[in-house]
């Protein structure tokens, strides 16, 4: 087991330099410079004061450079200044992921505690109505755009009955209290559960259904173990394992936050800054939100590695 | 033999299933009795009903697809089992009538080690604490023949070698010291010479605890090996019912005749014999065919 995490973090840290290099090259390719959002036409700045801010800002140098420039102040923990704040790139992600990950987290936890138990139940009662039913809310969450659905419930929740505030985080100008971020959070929080519970109810029902076929289902059965036994010992241990992977390719999302879902409900989190920082080509927030996602993801699926092998132990063993 | 007690009395068993085309029966109004420790094998080619009965005796069909025809009865120590609610029967598997499976690698849970799944049954029926159910545990591997107990019930199903996993199983069927054990198949997917250590450590623990065995093969070499008295289905009717050594001695049933002539010989160079035809789908069959001629 331990060779086993060691090996997996290694093979993560190659990554993470794989991924810092490929997203540069990307970023630098999108059209247009900082240079045209810093400097405005007709700003009346000289030709040569232009080369002047384009020295200062580094980005006279050939791209490598720039690259291991930037790699080396990163890995002190110095990620830039934002090109288009003017803020340390660093305090502008600290700021914006706490309000993404208590909504992405808070949603997906709420999307498992509902798909699982409902997928289970579809999968054991297949073809019976609770499956049907089940199959439908899938359909319908997963075939609805995100964008659709939270308009929907903005429509029906905060214009005709006004039981929830439509965007932000807390009521403007106030301190912020639990309730208010409770209520803030209910419907962004409703449009991503939604999204999620599709994909995740299909996977556990099918997963339920073909492990409740095995061999050592009928042994349990054989062995005279109370039905619940069979379903919560048994099968869920064997069934969860697809439904592990799929909440582990959520992972960057979790992290990313929702660009749409964000946009729409004006929730201050990583997706609202990563759109304004490409739309500005703010070079230095653009890689720290991308350093950001990638070290969670790849941290996650280490975890999620040695999720399997609790899981399923013949896994890893060999590699 | 019949001056020992009966354990398993079977009538008029009849199991149907609900399908696509119709209600199909896959087992035709069987009858036999079992005695304490008395090996009864039922033999016949694949398709014949062999493991339906015997899934039918556990009550593990899935109702919702099959029937087990009212007018059946099967009586375990006196208690009818076909009229046993999901629940009621669940005390019993495992406990008093318990089932060994053919495939030894897919019969046991992967994600979980050998000893969680040996305890269950000593914890369920006999109410044991986990400890004491360890403890039980383990002795039942040793007398299993498995070397290490205290060291492979810590380990999962797929670091045991297939012999040793369907040690296992028959281990946790026989942990409750039932009064049938059946058998399907369970030295298929095993080698020659683990399936002789098998048999061997069967035929042993069954005179040990007085366990009465149903021992469904096609293979007419373990039949003698193992069997008291043999019954031949064919078709889901059972076609010959007689003891191992009249059967083989002497076989009445044309069908028998040609099971039994399918055994090739070893210093016969003619061509195999085959039983001609292929065993009817279940469609095709017609009420009340049984094989004869």
């Amino acid at each position: 087991m331990g060779r086993y995490i060691v090996k997996r973090l290694l093979t993560a840290i190659v990554a993470f330099f794989g991924i810092t290099i490929i997203t540069y090259i990307l970023a630098s390719l999108m059209p247009g410079t900082p240079l045209d959002m810093l400097v405005q036409p007709g700003s009346g700045l000289s030709a040569e004061e232009i080369a002047e801010i384009e020295h200062r800002m580094g980005l006279d140098q050939p791209l490598i450079v720039q690259y291991f420039y930037w790699l080396g102040n990163m890995l002190q923990g110095n990620f830039g200044t934002s090109y288009s704040q003017y803020r340390p790139v660093w305090d502008l992600l600290m700021d914006r992921i706490g309000p993404t990950l208590l909504l992405s987290i808070s949603s997906l936890v709420i999307a498992l505690l509902i798909a699982v138990p409902l997928g289970t139940i579809a999968g054991y009662k297949a073809y019976s109505g609770w499956d049907y039913g089940s199959t439908i809310i899938a359909f319908i969450g997963r075939g609805a755009p995100t964008f659709f659905v939270a308009l929907l419930l903005i429509y029906v929740f905060s214009i005709q009955l006004g039981w929830l505030p439509a965007s932000g985080m807390y009521d403007a100008g106030s301190t912020g209290s639990f309730t208010q971020l409770v209520a803030h959070m209910a419907l962004p929080c409703a449009t991503m559960v939604l999204a999620n519970i599709g994909v995740f109810t299909r996977q556990m029902r099918n997963s339920a259904v073909e492990c409740l076929s095995e061999d050592y289902i009928r042994t349990a059965r054989a062995k005279g173990m109370s039905e619940k036994t069979v379903l919560f010992k048994h099968m869920l241990r064997n069934a969860l394992q697809p439904v592990v992977t799929s909440a582990g390719l959520a992972l960057p999302s979790l992290v990313g936050g929702s660009i749409v879902i964000e946009q729409i409900f004006a929730w201050p989190g990583m997706g609202t800054l990563m759109l304004r920082s490409i739309q500005g080509r703010d070079y230095p927030t653009i890689m720290g939100i991308t350093v950001l996602i990638s070290v969670v993801v790849l941290v996650g699926n280490v975890l999620l590695d040695i999720l399997y092998r609790l899981l399923d132990p013949r896994i890893g063993d060999k590699a | 033999m019949s001056e020992k007690q009966t354990v398993l009395e079977v009538k008029n068993l009849t199991v149907s299933f609900y399908t696509k085309a119709g209600k199909l029966t896959a087992v035709n109004g069987i009858n036999f009795d079992l005695h304490a420790g008395e090996t009864l094998a039922i033999v016949g080619e694949s398709g014949c009903g062999k493991s339906v009965t015997s899934m039918a005796i556990m009550r593990l069909l899935d109702e919702k697809t099959s029937e087990i025809a009212p007018t059946s009865s099967v009586k375990l120590k006196g208690e009818e089992l076909t009229k046993l609610s999901n629940k009621e029967m669940s005390k019993i598997r495992g406990n008093a009538i318990s089932m060994v499976f053919q495939d030894s690698l897919t019969s046991l849970n992967p994600t979980l080690t050998i000893m969680s799944q040996m305890v269950e049954p000593f914890m369920r029926h006999q109410g044991m604490k986990r400890k004491e159910a360890e403890k039980q545990a383990v002795e039942m591997l040793r007398k299993v023949g498995i070397p290490n107990p205290e060291v492979r019930a810590k380990q999962y199903p797929h670091e045991l070698s297939g012999g040793m996993r369907q040690r296992v199983i028959i281990a946790m069927a026989l942990s409750c010291k039932p009064a049938v054990l059946i058998c399907d198949e369970p030295t298929t997917a095993l080698d020659v010479t683990i399936q002789a250590q098998v048999l061997r450590m069967v035929n042993d623990l069954k005179k040990d605890l007085d366990t009465a065995v149903i021992f469904i093969t096609h293979d007419m070499g373990v039949v003698a090996e193992m069997a008291d008295r043999v019954m031949v289905m064919y078709g889901g009717n059972s076609v010959e019912k007689g003891s191992c050594y009249d059967l083989f001695t002497n076989p009445l049933h044309p069908y028998t005749k040609g099971l039994l002539a399918s055994i090739p010989k070893i210093n016969d160079n003619s061509r195999l014999f085959t039983i001609k035809g292929t065993v009817p789908s279940l469609k095709d069959m017609l009420c009340g065919a049984d094989g004869q001629e």
